[in-house]
C-alpha cells in the first residue's frame, strides 16, 4: 500500500519486518506467533534443528507461502497487500536449489533477469555480473543438467542476486557444498550483508559465527534465542566456567574455598588428591568474563598453591544450540 | 502481459528444447493422418471436405492433450522449481497463462503438420474453405481443452504419469459423452441425460464445428471450460501451498 | 524488535486478494461457469463457416417470412422419445432448432408449438383431426396452420437425410410457410404423355406412384392437365410445362405457340430417347391380358417451334460425353450418363447459382442461334468431350454381352467434337410465330390406340443401379433392356389404352420418324410374362427394369419393348371412338395419354392469330426428361439437383424465387473430381490401346464379306472364326492386362497422395527436431 511506502526513511532501515506470524499445517503449528525484525547491514543466521519452522518462515517471507496469520513486512511494503512490489525487493534461494534443467546457465539467469523486470542492456550486465560473482565462468554455456552440485548451488545463488535484491533469503546455502566453496559463498555472504538485509539458514554453526552480525534460533516455531554470535556463545550454561587443577599442600580441602569465592557458584566434577584438586567452578552468575578466573587466581597465589591448568569455557554455539533446542523437545 | 510472454517463452523453449514436442507433433500427425486414409479410407469416400478427418480428433486428444500437459505443473513440483517461480514478482495467473499458451502452440503445431490433407482435397476437388477453418477452430478449442483440464490434474501431482492417467480418463469421458452411440444408449432411458451428454462433450462439439456449424454454445462452452480449468489451477496451486 | 503491532495475536490474514481461491470462490466460479453455459445452452445462435450457409436459415426463408403478417402456428407432432425408432431420435432435436430460428426470426406470428403425442391421448385425437398420419405407429409430423388453412409435413424423418450433411427441413417448412399465407397458388399448364400423377391402376392393380417432381409442383402450383392436341392455351395458366411432348400435334404447337406471343412462360424438356416411354409398352402386373398398353414414342421434339426460333434438337441422336461420364464402378464409366461438373453449370443466374451435379441420362442437345429478337443464355452444357451417337446406344444392355459389346465399341469409336453442347438454356425476348401461315390444319383421323402410354415407370437402364445397396441386383443379370428403338415405333399402333378414357388418338406421324434403317432389328424375344413373379409393382421396385426375366440373364440379348406380335392387337377392345371424356378433366395425371379428338379447326371465334410476341417471353429447353424420373432424380445415396432445377425453373417463370434459394440448397457434395480425372486419363489409355485390336477385328470380317462364293466365304468363315475366336481371346486378355495397369495407375498414384499425407510432414519434423536436439546438445553440453 502506498501509504506504508511512503513511511519516513529512517524505516526503511529495518528490511524484514515479520510480526506475529504464524503458519498451521492442519492441526501441525509449524510457526507460532514469531516476529522478527532485519535491518539493513545485518546478516542474520537462522538456526533450529530440522522441523523447527526455518523453511517455513522463509518461504512465508518470500511470499510462497501464505501465513495463516500474522504480518509480513519487506522494505516497507506488505507482503499479503502487495506482493508483487514486496517480491520484487527479495532474492531467494531455496533449499536445495531448483533449477530448470533444460536450460542453459546463461538462459536461465537471462529467464531470471526478465522476470525481475530486467531488459536488454541492463539485463545483460546484470546476467554478466552475477555469472562473474559467483565464478560461473566456466559454465556459462552449459546444460543446467549436466552441472556439478556445487555449480548448481551457485546458479541458483546468482538468480537470487542477479537485481542487486535490499533483501537476501538464502535456505542453507551451503548445503552439500565441498569446504573450498562453502567457503566462497561465505565470504559472498559476508560481503553482501554490509549493503543489504540477509537471513540465511544453516545447520553449520561455525558459519553463523564466521558471517553472521546476528543468530536466530528457533524451536517448534517460536523464537527461542536471537543476539548476536558471542551474546549467544555466552548464554550456553557452561560458558563462564572455569576449569582448574590446583596441587599443592592443602589443595584436597580447596573445594569449599573455591565454592566460597565472591562470583563463584557450584563445583561440578570435582577430583581430589592428597595435594591436588581439579574441577569445573561456575560462576554464581553470568557476570563480566575474568572476574571468577582473577579470584581462583587470587586464592592460589594467596595460599601459595601451585595452579598447574586454569581454563576459562568461553561458551560455544552448539552447547547453546543443543541446550536450548533439547529442552523443548522432552 | 509482460511476464506472460516471458513465462511462455521459457515454457515454448522448454517443449522444443526436448525431444517431446517433437514427437508428439509427430505422432499426432502420423495418428491423425493414419487413421483418416487408412482406417477413415478417405480418399474412397470421394468427398471433398475434411469432417472424417475433424472426427478423429477428440479421441487423438484424449491422449495428445495430457501428453502436451502433463509437464506444465508436474515438473514444476518434481524439480522444486514452483518455489522459484512463485516467489518471483508475478501472479499465478501469469504463469498458468503463459504454460498454457504455450503448450497451445505445440498443438497449433500439431494441427499445422496436417496441412498436407487440406492440400491434397484442394488438390483432388474443390472443398469449402469456411468448413475447413472452422473445423480447425473447433479441432483447436477441443484440444485446447484438453491441455487446459490435463493443466489443473498437472498442478495436483508432481508425478507426471499419475497426471497422464488421470487426464486420459476424464478426457476419454468428456469425448464419449456425446459419441452418437453413447447418446443412443442413453436417450430412452434419460433424454436430459443425453443431452447433457452432448453438451459437455467434446466429440459433439467438435462433430458440429467439422461441419461448418459453428455454435455460440460450443464457443462459450469450449472457452468457458478452458478458463474453469485454468482457475482451478491457481485454485489447486494455492492450496497446495496453504 | 520495536514493533508497534496491534496486539492480536493471532490476527487472520486478511485475504483481499485470496478471496477468489477460497472454497466460496470455487462454487461461486463453478455456479457462474454452469450458469453461463447453461444460458448459451438455451440460444439456438450459430455462426455459419460453410460457403452454401447450409446452417442458416436462407434469404428466401426471409422473405417469406417477412410477408408473413398473420398468426401462423407450426405444430410438431411427435411421438415419445421411447416409442420412436432410435435413429429418428435425435433428429427431434435438430427440428426443434429449425423451428426455434424460424420463431426467433418473426416471434410475434410464427408460434411454434411441439406435442409429444401418447397412444391414446387427447393429443393423438388432436393430431389425427390435422390430418397426420402415424407411420408404423409413430408420429412424427408437422402441421403448419394460418388461418383455416393447414398444410402438412408428413412425417419428418424424410427430410433428414442420413448421407448429406444438409437436410430438406427448411424447405419443407418454408413452402409450407409460403402455401399457408399465400393467398392463390398460381397456375402451371402441364403438357406430357408420362402419367406424373401415377395413376390407380382399374382391376385392382398397383397403379403407378407420382413422380416427386409432380408432387414438388402441385404443393406450389395448382396443376393445369392440357392435351398435348389442345389447340388454344388459356392465358391464365401462367407457366406453361411440356415433359417429353412426344407425338405433340402442329395444332398443339401453334397453341404453344400463340400462348408464348400472348406473354407466356414456356418450359420445355425434350428427349431424344425417353426411358419411361421405352418402358411404357412393357406388360403390367394386373393388365389383364389383352389389354397391353400402348408405348410412348422415346423421342420428343418441337420441331416447329425451334426452327423458328434458330435451333435445332436431334431427336435421333444421344449425346455421349467422356468428361461428364458417370463412373458404374472401378475402370467403368458411362458416358450416357452424364454427371454434370461445375464447368458445364452456368453460375451467373439464381437457377443454377446453388446446384450441384445434374444427372442426364441419353440426352440431347440443341444447336443454333437464337433467332433475331431472342437472347440465349446457357444454363448447362456439356464438356467438350463429347459426340453425338444414335439413340440405339440408349437401348443396349451394358450387362449383357451385346450390350458390353456395344459400349465398348462407343468407347472406341469415340471421337470428340471438340465443342461444348447445349444440354439446356434459356431464350427471352420477342419471339416471333412459327406458324406465318396461321393455324395450321390439323391431321387426319388416325387409326385408334396410340396414345395410351404406361408412363411413370421410372426405369433405369439395367446396370445402372446406384448405390452400394445393390436393391437393383447386380447388373449382369439383368435382361429386359429396352433394345432397339427403331422396333416399338412399329409396334405400337394396335395398342389400346388402358387408361379409363381411352380415346381416338389423332395419331399424327411420329413426331420423331426414324430415319434409321431397321436392318439391325433383331428378331425380337418374347418375354414369357410370368404373372407370378413378373414385374412387381414399380412403386415397392425402384428398378424396374430388371424384373422381367431375371430368369434368364443372357438369352435375351434384345427383349423387344414391344409386346411382341401381341395377343393383345387382337383382343383388345376397340376404344370408343367418341368418348366424350376430352370434354371433362382428365383423370389425374391421365394428360397426354388420352389426346382429345380432333378439334374443329376453324373456330369462328378465334382471335387473330399473333405474329410476334406482344410481351417479352420466356422460353426454357431442356434436352432431356428422364433427369426428371424419380428413379433417376430421387437418388437418397448421391443427391442430385434435378429436382431443384426443374422447380427453380418454373419459379423463375412463374416468377416466384423465394423458393429457389431454398431448394437450391439440397446438394453440397464435392466429390474428388481430380481422381476421376486421373481414372478418365488411366482408361483412355487403354482405349488407343484396344482400337488397334478392334481394327483387327474388323478386318477379318471385312474379309470374310468379301469372298465371292459361299465356298469361299463359308472357308474364310471358318478360319475367320478361329481367328477372331484367338483375337478375340487375346483381346480380352489384353484388355485384362491393360484395366489391371490402368487400376495399378490409378492406384499408385492414389498412393502416393496417401503415403505422402502421412510420412511428408513427420519426416520433415523429425529432421528439424534432430537438427535442434542436436546443435543445443553440441552447444550446452559439459565440455
Amino acid at each position: 500500500m502506498t501509504n506504508r511506502q511512503s513511511r519516513p526513511s529512517f524505516q526503511l532501515a529495518r528490511m524484514i519486518e515479520i510480526h506475529h506470524l504464524s503458519k498451521h499445517f492442519g492441526p501441525k503449528v509449524a510457526v507460532d506467533n514469531l516476529s522478527l525484525t532485519v535491518q539493513k547491514g545485518q546478516v542474520l543466521g537462522f538456526l533450529g534443528p530440522n522441523g523447527a519452522g526455518k523453511s517455513t518462515t522463509m518461504r512465508m517471507i518470500t511470499g510462497y507461502l501464505p501465513p495463516s496469520a500474522g504480518s509480513i513486512t519487506i522494505g516497507g511494503v506488505d507482503m499479503l497487500d502487495n506482493p508483487n512490489t514486496a517480491k520484487a525487493k527479495i532474492g531467494y534461494l531455496p533449499e536445495s536449489a531448483p533449477l530448470y534443467a533444460d536450460m542453459t546457465v546463461a538462459g536461465f539467469l537471462s529467464f531470471a533477469a526478465e522476470l525481475r523486470g530486467l531488459s536488454g542492456a541492463a539485463k545483460k550486465a546484470a546476467v554478466e555480473k552475477a555469472i562473474t560473482t559467483c565464478f560461473l565462468e566456466k559454465v556459462r554455456s552449459q546444460s543446467i543438467d549436466t552441472l556439478s552440485k556445487g555449480y548448481r548451488h551457485r546458479t541458483c545463488l546468482a538468480q537470487a542476486i542477479i537485481h542487486d535484491p535490499e533483501v537476501l533469503i538464502l535456505d542453507e546455502p551451503t548445503d552439500g557444498l565441498d569446504p573450498n566453496q562453502k567457503d566462497v559463498v561465505r565470504n559472498l555472504i559476508k560481503e553482501m550483508g554490509k549493503t543489504k538485509a540477509i537471513i540465511f539458514s544453516t545447520h553449520i554453526l561455525e558459519e553463523v559465527e564466521a558471517c553472521c552480525t546476528r543468530a536466530v534460533i528457533i524451536d517448534q516455531g517460536k523464537v527461542v534465542a536471537d543476539g548476536t554470535p558471542d551474546e549467544l556463545k555466552r548464554r550456553a550454561l557452561r560458558a563462564g566456567s572455569v576449569h582448574v587443577k590446583i596441587t599443592g599442600p592443602g589443595a584436597a580441602s580447596l573445594a569449599g574455598d573455591l565454592a566460597r569465592l565472591g562470583h563463584a557458584g557450584r563445583i561440578e566434577d570435582p577430583v581430589t588428591a592428597d595435594d591436588s584438586f581439579q574441577g569445573t567452578v561456575y560462576p554464581k552468575a553470568k557476570t563480566a568474563t575474568g572476574a571468577l578466573t582473577t579470584e581462583i587466581y587470587d586464592l592460589c597465589r594467596n595460599r601459595n598453591l601451585t595452579l598447574s591448568e586454569l581454563h576459562e569455557e568461553p561458551g560455544r554455539l552448539d552447547d547453546m544450540f543443543r541446550e536450548l533446542t533439547s529442552q523443548n523437545q522432552v | 502481459m509482460r511476464h506472460i510472454s516471458i513465462i511462455f517463452k521459457r515454457e515454448l523453449a522448454a517443449y522444443f528444447n526436448n525431444p517431446l514436442a517433437y514427437v508428439l507433433i509427430i505422432i499426432f500427425s502420423v495418428l491423425s493422418m493414419g487413421l483418416t486414409f487408412v482406417i477413415g479410407k478417405f480418399l474412397d469416400l470421394n468427398d471433398a471436405s475434411l469432417t472424417n478427418f475433424f472426427l478423429f480428433h477428440p479421441w487423438i486428444y484424449m491422449i495428445f492433450g495430457p501428453a502436451i500437459g502433463m509437464r506444465l505443473w508436474s515438473e514444476e513440483h518434481r524439480m522444486g522449481t514452483t518455489e522459484l517461480l512463485l516467489t518471483m514478482p508475478i501472479s499465478p495467473w501469469e504463469a498458468i497463462v503463459g504454460k498454457f499458451l504455450a503448450a497451445c502452440v505445440v498443438l497449433a503445431a500439431a494441427l499445422l503438420s496436417t496441412i498436407p490433407i487440406v492440400v491434397t482435397v484442394y488438390i483432388l476437388g474443390s472443398p469449402d474453405g469456411q468448413m475447413i477453418f472452422s473445423g480447425y477452430l473447433g479441432s483447436f478449442l477441443i484440444g485446447a481443452a484438453t491441455i487446459a483440464i490435463t493443466c489443473a490434474i498437472s498442478a495436483l501431482t508432481r508425478s507426471q504419469i499419475s497426471c497422464l492417467l488421470i487426464s486420459v480418463f476424464i478426457c476419454f469421458l468428456l469425448v464419449l459423452a456425446g459419441f452418437p452411440s453413447v447418446a443412443d444408449f442413453l436417450r430412452p432411458t434419460a433424454p436430459w441425460l443425453a443431452d447433457l451428454g452432448n453438451a459437455i462433450s467434446l466429440w459433439w462439439h467438435q462433430s458440429e464445428m467439422a461441419r461448418g456449424l459453428v455454435r455460440l454454445q460450443s464457443l462459450a462452452y469450449l472457452t468457458t471450460l478452458i478458463a474453469f480449468c485454468l482457475y482451478l489451477t491457481s485454485v489447486i496451486i494455492r492450496s497446495k501451498r496453504a | 524488535m520495536s514493533t508497534p503491532t496491534p496486539p492480536g495475536d493471532t490476527t487472520p490474514v486478511r485475504a483481499k486478494r485470496g478471496w477468489l481461491l477460497t472454497s466460496a470462490g470455487v462454487a461461486l466460479v463453478a455456479g457462474i461457469f454452469l450458469a453461463v453455459n447453461w444460458f448459451f445452452s438455451l440460444s439456438s445462435a450459430n455462426l455459419d463457416f460453410t460457403e452454401a450457409r447450409v446452417h442458416t436459415l436462407s434469404a428466401g426463408t426471409e422473405s417469406i417470412l417477412k410477408r408473413v403478417d398473420t398468426d401462423v402456428t407450426i405444430k410438431l407432432y411427435v411421438s415419445p422419445e421411447d416409442d420412436l425408432m432410435p435413429q429418428f431420435r435425435p433428429v427431434i432435436g435438430q427440428v426443434e432448432g429449425w423451428l426455434q430460428r424460424y420463431h426467433e426470426l418473426k416471434p410475434d406470428f410464427v408460434k411454434v408449438q411441439k406435442f409429444v403425442v401418447e397412444r391414446t391421448s387427447e393429443e393423438e385425437q388432436e393430431a389425427g383431426t390435422t390430418g397426420l398420419q402415424p407411420q408404423q405407429g409413430m408420429w412424427f409430423g408437422i402441421a403448419i396452420t394460418c388461418l383455416e388453412k393447414t398444410t402438412l409435413i408428413p412425417w419428418v424423418p424424410a427430410l433428414f437425410s442420413p448421407f448429406v450433411d444438409e437436410d430438406r427441413i427448411e424447405f419443407g417448412l418454408s413452402s409450407g410457410l409460403s402455401e399457408v399465407t399465400s393467398a392463390k397458388k398460381k397456375v402451371l399448364g402441364l403438357m406430357s404423355p408420362l402419367k406424373l400423377a401415377g395413376d390407380a391402376m382399374p382391376f385392382g392393380g398397383g397403379g403407378q406412384p407420382t413422380w416427386a417432381i409432380y408432387e414438388m409442383l402441385k404443393s406450389q402450383y395448382e396443376i393445369k392437365n392440357i392435351e398435348l392436341t389442345t389447340t388454344k392455351i388459356d392465358p391464365t395458366v401462367d407457366v406453361l410445362l411440356l415433359l417429353h411432348p412426344a407425338g405433340i400435334t402442329d395444332e398443339a404447337q401453334w397453341a404453344v405457340d400463340q400462348y408464348l406471343l400472348g406473354g407466356g412462360h414456356v418450359i420445355a424438356f425434350l428427349d431424344p430417347y425417353n426411358l419411361v416411354a421405352s418402358q411404357s409398352g412393357q406388360p403390367q402386373r394386373g393388365m389383364p391380358p389383352g389389354m397391353s398398353p400402348g408405348a410412348i414414342p422415346t423421342s420428343s421434339n418441337l420441331e416447329k417451334l425451334l426452327t423458328a426460333w434458330g435451333y435445332n434438337f436431334e431427336g435421333d441422336k444421344i449425346v455421349a460425353d467422356m468428361g461428364y461420364a458417370t463412373p458404374m464402378g472401378p475402370n467403368n464409366s458411362n458416358p450416357l450418363l452424364l454427371t454434370l461438373g461445375t464447368e458445364g453449370i452456368d453460375r451467373s443466374t439464381d437457377i443454377t447459382k446453388q446446384l450441384n451435379d445434374f444427372w442426364f441420362i441419353f440426352s440431347g442437345t440443341f444447336t443454333g442461334t437464337p433467332a433475331s429478337g431472342l437472347t440465349e443464355k446457357i444454363l448447362l452444357k456439356t464438356s467438350v468431350k463429347n459426340q453425338m451417337v444414335e439413340t440405339s446406344y440408349a437401348s443396349a444392355n451394358p450387362g449383357s454381352p451385346s450390350g458390353q459389346q456395344q459400349m465398348a465399341r462407343l468407347n472406341r469409336s469415340f471421337r470428340p467434337e471438340g465443342k461444348e453442347r447445349i444440354l439446356a438454356f434459356e431464350l427471352t425476348g420477342k419471339f416471333k410465330t412459327a406458324f406465318p401461315e396461321g393455324k395450321p390444319a390439323p391431321p387426319p383421323p388416325a387409326p385408334p390406340g396410340q396414345g395410351g402410354g404406361m408412363g411413370g415407370m421410372g426405369g433405369l437402364p439395367p446396370g445402372m443401379n446406384f448405390g452400394p445397396q445393390g436393391e437393383a441386383g447386380e447388373p449382369g443379370t439383368a435382361a429386359t433392356a429396352p433394345v432397339e428403338v427403331k422396333a416399338p415405333e412399329a409396334a405400337p399402333a394396335g395398342s389400346p389404352a388402358p387408361a379409363p378414357a381411352p380415346a381416338p388418338a389423332p395419331a399424327p406421324a411420329p413426331a420423331v420418324p426414324s430415319p434409321a434403317t431397321p436392318s439391325v432389328v433383331t428378331p425380337p424375344v418374347t418375354i414369357e410374362p410370368k404373372p407370378a413373379d413378373a414385374p412387381a409393382t414399380p412403386a415397392a421396385n425402384p428398378a424396374p427394369a430388371l424384373t422381367p426375366a431375371t430368369a434368364t440373364p443372357e438369352a435375351n440379348p434384345a427383349p423387344a419393348l414391344t409386346p411382341a406380335p401381341d395377343p393383345a392387337l387382337g383382343n383388345a377392345p376397340p376404344a370408343p371412338a367418341a368418348d366424350p371424356s376430352p370434354l371433362l378433366p382428365p383423370p389425374a395425371g391421365a394428360a397426354g395419354a388420352t389426346p382429345p379428338p380432333v378439334a374443329p379447326s376453324g373456330d369462328p371465334n378465334a382471335p387473330v392469330p399473333l405474329k410476334e410476341s406482344t410481351k417479352d417471353g420466356m422460353v426454357f429447353l431442356v434436352g432431356d426428361t428422364d433427369m426428371l424420373a424419380d428413379i433417376l432424380a430421387q437418388q437418397q445415396i448421391l443427391q442430385n439437383s434435378n429436382l431443384p432445377f426443374a422447380v427453380n425453373l418454373v419459379d423463375q417463370a412463374a416468377g416466384d424465387k423465394d423458393l429457389m434459394s431454398i431448394r437450391s440448397r439440397g446438394s453440397a457434395r464435392r466429390p474428388f473430381s481430380t481422381i476421376k480425372m486421373i481414372r478418365d486419363e488411366a482408361t483412355s489409355k487403354i482405349r488407343d490401346q484396344l482400337k488397334s485390336m478392334d481394327e483387327e477385328v474388323e478386318k477379318i470380317n471385312a474379309d470374310i464379306a468379301s469372298q465371292k462364293t459361299n465356298k469361299d466365304r463359308n472357308i474364310a468363315l471358318m478360319s475367320g472364326w478361329k481367328k477372331m475366336e484367338e483375337k478375340s481371346r487375346e483381346i480380352a486378355a489384353r484388355k485384362y492386362q491393360l484395366e489391371k495397369e490402368a487400376n495399378k495407375e490409378v492406384k499408385s498414384k492414389l498412393n502416393f497422395y496417401q503415403w505422402m499425407n502421412i510420412i511428408l510432414v513427420p519426416a520433415i519434423i523429425a529432421g528439424i527436431g534432430l537438427l535442434v536436439l542436436i546443435i543445443r546438445k553440441l552447444k550446452t553440453s559439459a565440455r
